[in-house]
């Protein structure tokens, strides 16, 4: 079967292959894990999130994590916007796979108003706490690393 | 991104951009700036708050769409329950009308088992009336051994579960026992399982007859299966519609396999099968048939197509105005090989009685005293053909080598049975029967291989008789020859015994002679010395008288030494006392002979004697002698004056002595029978002579042989043979 012949006919298919096909465009996230099995994610400056981006955001973190749930530090500081299928996304069940616990550093006015708006509106299924500095977000996520 | 515009601006736009979303727009967007200060903070928050009420307005309205939905799907509920109330109601009527004039009575029972509702009819089934069961329980109308069953089942429905029709036996208000046939189903009271209600119906009578139904059909179910004849029964389109065991086991089909099936098809070879269709169809609109109502034979089919003899009847049955068959049949292919077996047997006792018959009056004429062997055989050949299987067209012929013996029907044909006589294993003739008509093939041509048997039995018995016959034949002239032989041996011994007494008293006469003979020598002896001592004394005076004196006493010792040999050969010749055989000089014997017969040849016949040098022999020559004296006896006798020449010899084996004279011979037809008893050429002989000489020489291993010519002369050559050498 070649692979003109695939039908992708799930959302999810469709959207892995999109996400393939712009694979080349520059990810507007750096997301790493570091050696306590902490993955660090950091958005660019003025950056706007959209599901595309939350989805290739959490599919890298379950790739680095090795498929296992990972604790995450979220930092908001360079965030524009996030849409409302975005923050959607992640306060569902898929983040939830990938990630036991997410620390959101937010140090901006703009991302404290986007992580609060989080916690208090979207209500993800995950232990969820907003940090104003990386260091007590770390202190507070040491607790969930396996 | 928008242009960099100054706070009061700003601050304009999100009152708008505020109104705008109290208005109900909710795309409406607060602008931002890349500083990412408080004011972007709030702008994005109102943004942000925008969409979310946008999108809780949608879902609101969604939740709205579907609250009417149920609204109307309960109002339609709503309607349809009522609908279905009303229907209740009216099922409810119909079913308590139906109730009520039911000869069924319908029931209704609470949890605990009491009655709750009895439909009028219960009267008729349990002579009580409804208000009357009302409130009783169950168990007061089922007899103890079926209460149990009850509650197990009326338990089943109170779980929830229909139960179909079961049989409860119940007892009426006459403790009668009563059967009721139930079905029963809960009753739910919102939601929740209160009682059962149900229906019974009295099937007493139906269950008597039920079972007397069933008891019938068993008794004829197993008494059609136990038989061993097959019961079949045909429907009106000539279809099996039953078949018992019997069935199976005679025509091999199970009754799943016949059932159903077209009954001539099935059972009837092909061969019959479009005159049995034939007859059906008119059995069929008739009820009759030349097969109807008789027991009669056929020819069946078995399932793996032998076909085998059946013993067969049908009964025609009318149902349901149409007329049916009934078929037993019975498998006779055993009886019938027993019928054939004994008529076989039957045939073959009765070829066995003819055969016995034949052979007893065979055996009648065969032993009759004094019937000569062409009787026999003509009365054995009109006896054959009353045995043979057609007597009419049989006729019969004895063939020997010099005679035929045939009844007076005789004639040759092509259908011919023969058996050989056989005599010590030779054929000497052969039995033959004729059929004088061309009749069936059997075992040989027309010929049974009884019969067979039966002529090689008579050719046996004819060759027995005839041997019998040459045996009877051959013992009359033995007897015959015997009592001859008696006669003549009486007649040897008679002159044997004439021939030893008077060899005896010749003995006698010479010993009785050798004495005075002894004492005439001896004294003449003496007087011949007392003759010299008187010459002596007489000197020659008395010489003339004692010359005369001397020449008188030489011719008596001459006298008396004549004398003296003579009884001496006679003792010899004749030895009385000799019985057994002795080593004895043949020449010695012909010698004394000689003696003996000097007298009787002397001056008429010339002896010339030439004995060869011969061994001794055993032998009694008593008896040679009288064989050598009849011999010469004998040439003497044949010629007035002659020569006899005696001639002795001998070979390896043998001692011959030849006595030959030149007499006038004896003619060649006589010379065979001179050694026969009785035979004699001369007036005055007695024909024993030869023969009895013949009989000595033989008993003592030899031989005479005669020659003869006539005008010339005869030869007798006597052969002993050497038995002890010497």
């Amino acid at each position: 079967m070649g692979h003109r012949d695939l039908e992708f006919k799930s959302m999810e298919w469709r959207m892995w292959l999109k996400m393939s096909i712009e694979s080349t465009v520059e990810p507007i996230t750096e997301i790493e894990k570091d050696d306590s099995g902490v993955v660090h994610m950091r958005y660019r400056s003025n950056s706007s999130v959209t599901l595309e981006t939350a989805i290739r955001n959490i599919q890298e973190t379950a790739r680095i994590g090795g498929g296992k749930k990972v604790p995450v530090v979220v930092n908001l500081t360079g965030l524009k916007s996030v849409s409302r299928k975005a923050r959607r996304y992640y306060s569902g069940e898929e983040t939830a796979k990938y990630v036991s616990a997410a620390a959101l550093v937010a140090d901006s006015p703009v991302s404290r108003v986007l992580g609060n708006f989080f916690l208090g509106i979207n209500k993800p299924p995950i232990p969820i706490r907003l940090f104003i500095s990386e260091e007590k977000a770390m202190e507070w996520l040491v607790q969930f690393i396996e | 991104m928008k242009a960099e515009n100054s706070r009061e601006e700003d601050v304009e736009t999100v009152c708008e951009v505020i109104q705008k979303i109290a208005a109900g727009d909710f795309s409406a967007k607060a602008p931002l700036s890349d500083r990412g200060d408080a004011f972007d903070a709030v702008a994005m928050g109102i943004n942000m708050l925008g969409e979310e009420i946008q999108a809780y307005r949608i879902e609101k309205e969604e939740h709205e769409r579907d609250l009417t939905g149920m609204l109307e799907d309960l109002k339609k509920a709503k309607e349809e329950s009522e609908k279905a109330r009303r229907e209740l109601k009216e099922s409810e009527e119909k079913f308590r009308r139906i109730a009520e004039t039911s000869i069924d009575f319908i029931f209704q029972i609470d949890k605990k088992g009491r009655f709750t509702y009895c439909s009028p009819s219960v009267e008729n089934v349990l002579g009580l009336k409804p208000e009357e069961i009302a409130g009783t329980n169950l168990q007061d109308y089922f007899m103890p051994s079926e209460f149990m069953k009850a509650f197990g089942r009326f338990k089943e429905v109170l779980s929830g579960r229909s139960v179909g029709l079961f049989v409860m036996t119940l007892l009426n208000n006459r403790g009668v026992e009563v059967q009721l046939e139930l079905s029963a189903v809960p009753v739910v009271e919102d939601g929740e399982i209160t009682g059962l209600q149900g229906i019974a119906r009295d099937v007493t009578e139906f269950k008597k007859t039920e079972r007397a139904l069933k008891e019938r059909e068993e008794m004829y179910s197993t008494l059609t299966q136990a038989v061993v004849d097959a019961i079949i029964t045909i429907g009106d389109e000539g279809e099996v519609t039953y078949w018992n065991d019997g069935a199976e086991k005679v025509f091999g089909y199970t009754a799943d396999e016949a059932v159903g099936r077209m009954a001539t098809k099935l059972l009837v070879p092909e061969q019959f099968r479009a005159k049995m269709d034939e007859a059906f169809e008119k059995f069929v609109e008739t009820g009759r048939g030349p097969l109807i109502n008789i027991i009669t034979e056929a020819m069946a089919q078995h399932k793996n197509g032998n076909e085998f003899p059946m013993e067969l009847s049908i009964a025609p049955v009318r149902i349901k105005g149409k007329w049916n068959a009934v078929g037993v049949a019975r498998d006779i292919t055993e009886r019938k090989r027993a019928e054939e077996e004994l008529m076989k047997w039957s045939h073959d006792l009765k070829e066995r009685m003819k055969e016995l018959n034949c052979l007893y009056e065979m055996s009648k004429i065969v032993g009759r005293p004094n019937a000569s062997k062409e009787e026999i055989l003509q009365e054995i050949v009109n006896v054959i053909p009353p045995s043979w299987q057609y007597p009419d067209i049989t006729c019969t012929r004895i063939v020997l080598s010099d005679k035929k013996y045939t009844t007076t029907n005789f004639r040759e044909t092509d259908w011919k049975q023969t058996s050989d006589i056989i005599l010590s294993e030779e054929k000497i003739g052969s039995v033959e029967v004729y059929y004088l008509e061309e009749t069936r093939e059997e075992d040989e041509g027309p010929f049974l291989s009884e019969e067979r048997s039966l002529i090689d039995a008579i050719s046996k018995e004819v060759g027995r008789m005839i041997e019998r016959k040459r045996m009877e034949e051959d013992l009359e002239k033995y007897t015959e020859n015997l009592e001859k032989e008696i006669k003549e041996r009486t007649n040897e011994v008679i002159q044997s015994e004439k021939m030893s007494s008077l060899g005896q008293l010749v003995a006698g006469v010479a010993h009785e002679i050798n004495n005075p003979m002894a004492y005439l020598k001896t004294n003449t002896e003496f007087l011949e010395d007392d003759l010299r001592d008187l010459e002596k004394i007489c000197g020659e005076k008395g010489q003339p008288i004692f010359e005369e004196m001397r020449e008188l006493i030489s011719s008596n010792m001459e006298g008396i030494g004549r004398v003296t040999t003579i009884t001496k050969t006679l003792k010899r010749f004749a030895r009385p006392d000799d019985k057994g055989k002795t080593i004895s000089d043949i020449n010695e014997g012909l010698k004394d002979t000689l003696v003996i017969v000097h007298n009787r040849l002397k001056h008429r016949i010339d002896v010339h004697e030439d004995y060869g040098e011969i061994p001794k022999v055993a032998c009694n020559v008593g008896q040679l002698n009288q064989v050598f004296m009849n011999l010469i006896m004998n040439s003497s006798q044949a010629m007035e004056e002659g020569d006899i020449w005696l001639k002795t010899w001998s070979d390896e084996e043998n001692v011959y002595v030849q006595v030959r004279d030149n007499g006038k011979g004896i003619p060649e037809n006589k010379l065979r029978e001179v050694f026969n008893p009785f035979f004699t050429t001369k007036a005055d002989g007695t024909g024993l002579g030869l023969s009895l000489s013949y009989r000595i020489i033989q008993a003592h291993g030899g031989d005479i042989i005669a020659e003869s010519e006539i005008d010339k002369g005869t030869k007798m050559t006597v052969k002993i043979p050497r038995e002890v050498r010497e």
